[in-house]
């Protein structure tokens, strides 16, 4: 299966998980107290998050801690400026018809 | 006059809103949008094209029509007319298909409104799209940037909505 960050929040638990401990890094029982669903489920999110490279694990005595990898959050900006441009050439291509268009009728 | 692209995302509503502003008058601005002959012009981002294979601009009819890519790479799109408004506004949906024009109700459908106001230089563009469900949102994220830039520019919409959290 797609591991990466656009698999990362295209679920909204994971996106929210990502917004929680983008504030501070949180244990998975502190994580679950945010949820209605059960530990396992916000486990299974967290193993989702860890294989997309988005969260990373910080060992603390016998606890775990769920730490953002903010630097993979900017493949998504560089996702959305790819995006951008595409509709940047097609409305520059268009600026130029327009201007055609304009010449025909005058 | 600003003529920048403006890319603004709201993942809760999973949709996207595209704004620009053209140096023309509105009722050009609609007619770039809404006939194929002008669409084939602009339509396909270099160094793809796009090429009108059929078009029936009424509520009902439909814009069939092929992107080529330049290693002469073909990728079907059909535009859905579902309202139209001349010159203020036309609602769209846009689907994945065959050469035919046979929809493949596999892959996600995206819907779209289209808004054209007219201000003291020009006309504003607002695009919007948005996708159905969470499910098709996902299932367009899983595909890919390669696939989806290929496949049909508009589902890249999908990928955006996300993005930010």
């Amino acid at each position: 299966m797609r591991r990466d960050v656009f698999q990362a929040i295209a679920d909204p638990t994971r996106r929210a998980i990502i917004t929680l401990i983008a504030l501070q890094a949180m244990t998975p029982n502190a994580l679950a107290e945010h949820f209605d669903t059960t530990r396992q489920a916000v486990s299974k999110h967290l193993r989702i998050l860890t294989e997309c490279e988005l969260v990373k694990q910080n060992f603390q005595g016998r606890e775990i801690y769920y730490v953002l990898e903010a630097e993979k959050m900017k493949e998504v900006d560089k996702w959305l400026e790819q995006f951008r441009k595409i509709w940047e050439t097609k409305f520059n291509q268009l600026d130029d018809v327009l201007t055609k268009l304009k010449n025909q009728k005058s | 006059m600003n003529t920048t692209t403006q890319v603004v995302k709201d993942f809760k509503a999973k949709s996207i809103l595209i704004t620009r502003e053209f140096n023309a008058p509105i009722d050009l601005v609609w007619r770039s949008f809404t006939e194929s002959e002008i669409l084939d012009q602009w339509w396909g981002p270099a160094p793809w094209r796009a090429e009108t294979i059929s078009q029936d601009f009424s509520v009902g009819g439909y814009w069939l029509y092929v992107m080529i890519g330049p290693e002469n790479e073909k990728h079907f799109g059909r535009m859905n007319y579902l309202a139209i408004n001349k010159p203020n506004s036309f609602e769209l949906e846009d689907v994945f298909c065959d050469e035919n024009g046979v929809p493949n109700r596999e892959l996600p459908v995206s819907s779209g409104s289209n808004h054209f106001t007219t201000t003291p230089t020009g006309t504003r563009v607002e695009f919007k799209m948005s996708y159905a469900t969470e499910e098709q949102l996902q299932q367009i994220v899983e595909m890919g940037f390669e696939e989806g830039i290929t496949a049909c520019l508009e589902q890249l919409n999908a990928l955006i909505i996300n993005s930010k959290i």
